[in-house]
């Protein structure tokens, strides 16, 4: 499961990540992270059993933590022509046995290259 | 005359009687590659009446043909706009032409021709505002009024070039994501894109085009329309035919007709194309069972700011469909511009109406001309390239002091010194900017300051290309190399500004 972590200025002078990886015993991927003295946010990766346990350990520290979806690919406005499909990264976008193309949620890590590149307006950034 | 072809087995008149008795046998394209192989041509040309193609792609040369009917007092447009899009008026009082690509004045780049095109279509209300400079015949001098689709006498889709037989594969040798009619295409090879439907491309289905000529009734957008001739552009010579074709857009459906917008390019028309072709002989049986692995296309460097693009390799629409294919040694996504689910439909849609018999297969007035040429544009005023405007660049490897830079843009009068390796190919770029801010930063390691990510450009681009990367990335200078990355000179805003002041 991907998580958000989000962090307020006056949390990013603390070790809170090394924290909750030595509390929990749990390795996680970092996939991107832009933190600043302003704050900043780092979407992690974490194995979906333990992602509960993670999530607890991070908002004990004080951090806004969030699971979410980062596009959303509108069905009414799709013709399934595959853009998309070669500018993800992580072959979150597929195309199905009939070329229809969909959106796997839980592979997406919200780099939003693919909203640009629908010629039908029909990939946004969710809400 | 017509070549290539075989003696006929069946007339068109043969295969109309068994539709109207709902006997034909019809087929897609798709399935009719199969059936050759397991019945082979011959079994097939007898008992497959009519295969049906399809393809839905962006079709930039689309628009239609608008007549609104007279205004009380009537007016002679001179200009107007449906939905802030220009029309085009150089005909009769209230005919105009909405062209797909042309842009909305108020959203370019995001509403155009193509969709006030799929706007009509779905029904809905459009704004005409017009203005004229008023006659004694047709005193008015401006409109604003709203109409939808029904409101009209005639909307009659008009398409100068669609359905190109093959069209060429996309990827980007620039280290920088660009924009194209090709669609988004990144950095470095990153991907490649592609449009067609391969095995069920119309004009691939029937290659000397033996069926498909003016008159021809074909599956347009929806509804029924017809070739009336041959496309602008085509190009028979190298599989690159294409149609010209016309039809009742009240008649059409918003699933066929999409208005689209590609990033930083443009706005244009998805178009639903299908041609039906009757299997009169052998021939057109073993022509129809093209498959994806027969057809093939070049994958094309738009990197490259020039018409000669450079190909980088061959590859099949079979290759193609699997989603990866091969480039430079590495593996890199393929995404279909079209789209092949709708391509299907389209040929599934016109296999019912045929098998429904509600169409019928027409002999053309004159088949599509299988000779003719295609020729790039005559140019009688020859532009600037990079080649003609760059100066030699003042270069220097990195062992050498912050401080001695700062000598050589003195001595040099210069503002950017290129960093080379020992093999004189590109390192890197500082600017007198770069080496200022070292001094007031005491650092002293020309290694620290160098910009490593370098914009450059090569002598036979165009020094508009040249111009446009200086303005986008908001830099003076861009390095000239050659394909090993060889510095070759240097181009900055100095000698373009030069160069206009001319």
């Amino acid at each position: 499961m991907k998580i958000m972590i989000m962090f307020d200025p006056g949390k990013v002078g603390e070790a809170i990540t090394s924290n909750v990886i030595l509390e929990k015993k749990v390795p996680f991927n970092i996939l991107t992270a832009k933190i600043d003295k302003k704050g900043g946010e780092m979407l992690i990766e974490a194995p979906d059993d333990k992602a509960f346990e993670l999530i607890e350990a991070f908002k004990e520290k004080g951090v806004r933590v969030e699971t979410r979806k980062f596009v959303e690919i509108l069905p009414h406005k799709c013709i399934n022509c595959g853009q998309c499909f070669s500018i993800c990264p992580v072959d979150a976008i597929k195309y199905d046995e009939d070329y229809s193309i969909t959106l796997k949620q839980e592979d997406c890590i919200g780099c939003l290259q693919c909203v640009d590149s629908c010629p039908l307006e029909a990939i946004v950034k969710a809400s | 005359m017509i070549p290539l072809t075989e003696s006929n087995v069946k007339t068109y008149e043969e295969i109309n009687e068994k539709i109207k008795k709902g006997d034909a046998v019809v087929v897609t394209a798709e399935e009719m590659v199969r059936i050759v192989e397991e019945q082979g041509e011959k079994k097939a040309s007898n008992e497959i009446d009519v295969v049906t193609t399809g393809t839905f792609g962006a079709m930039c040369s689309s628009g239609a043909f608008l007549n609104f009917g007279h205004s009380d007092p009537p007016i002679k447009m001179e200009q107007l706009w449906l939905n802030d899009v220009e029309a085009y008026h150089g005909n009769a009082a209230v005919d105009c032409y909405i062209g797909a690509t042309k842009m909305s004045v108020t959203k370019p780049f995001v509403y155009g021709g193509g969709h006030v095109i799929e706007d009509l279509v779905s029904g809905k209300e459009i704004t005409l505002r017009a203005r004229a400079y008023g006659t004694d015949c047709y005193p008015r001098t401006s409109l604003e009024t709203t109409f939808n689709i029904d409101d009209l006498n005639q909307a009659i889709l008009c398409n100068p070039r669609n359905a190109y037989q093959g069209y060429n594969a996309a990827t980007n040798g620039r280290n920088e994501t660009i924009y194209t009619y090709m669609g988004k295409l990144l950095a470095n090879y990153g991907n490649v894109t592609y449009s067609g439907s391969g095995c069920l491309s119309p004009l691939y289905n029937d290659p000397d085009y033996e069926t498909i000529g003016i008159g021809t009734r074909i599956f347009l957008g929806g509804g029924v329309g017809y070739v009336i001739g041959e496309g602008t552009q085509h190009n028979p010579k190298n599989h690159r035919g294409t149609i010209m074709v016309k039809g009742d857009l009240k008649q059409m459906s918003p699933e066929y007709l999409k208005g689209a917008a590609f990033t930083k390019y443009g706005t244009t028309l998805y178009v639903g194309v299908g041609i039906p072709i009757p299997i009169l002989n052998e021939g057109l049986a073993r022509k129809t069972a093209i498959s994806d692995a027969d057809i093939s296309t070049e994958v094309i460097d738009y990197g490259v700011p020039r018409l000669n693009r450079p190909s980088l390799r061959k590859v099949t629409y079979q290759e193609l469909k699997t989603e990866r294919i091969q480039l430079n040694g590495r593996t890199v996504k393929v995404s279909s511009l079209s789209s092949l689910k709708t391509a299907r439909k389209v040929a599934q849609t016109l296999k019912k109406w045929i098998e429904e018999g509600r169409f019928f297969v027409n002999k053309p007035a004159e088949t599509l001309s299988t000779t003719i040429g295609f020729k790039p544009m005559k140019i009688t005023k020859e532009i600037q390239y990079v080649r003609s405007i760059m100066i030699p660049a003042i270069t220097t490897t990195t062992d050498t002091s912050i401080h001695d830079v700062a000598k050589l843009i003195v001595e040099k009068n210069v503002n950017h010194i290129v960093i080379v390796n020992n093999d004189d190919t590109l390192k890197g770029i500082v600017t007198s900017f770069d080496v200022t801010r070292a001094v007031a930063n005491n650092r002293d390691k020309l290694e620290d300051i160098i910009v490593r990510r370098v914009y450059t450009a090569k002598p036979d681009d165009p020094v508009d290309a040249a111009a446009k990367e200086l303005e986008t990335h908001k830099i003076s200078a861009l390095p000239v190399i050659d394909e090993k990355r060889k510095v070759l000179g240097i181009i900055t805003s100095e000698e373009i500004s030069q160069l206009l002041a001319k």
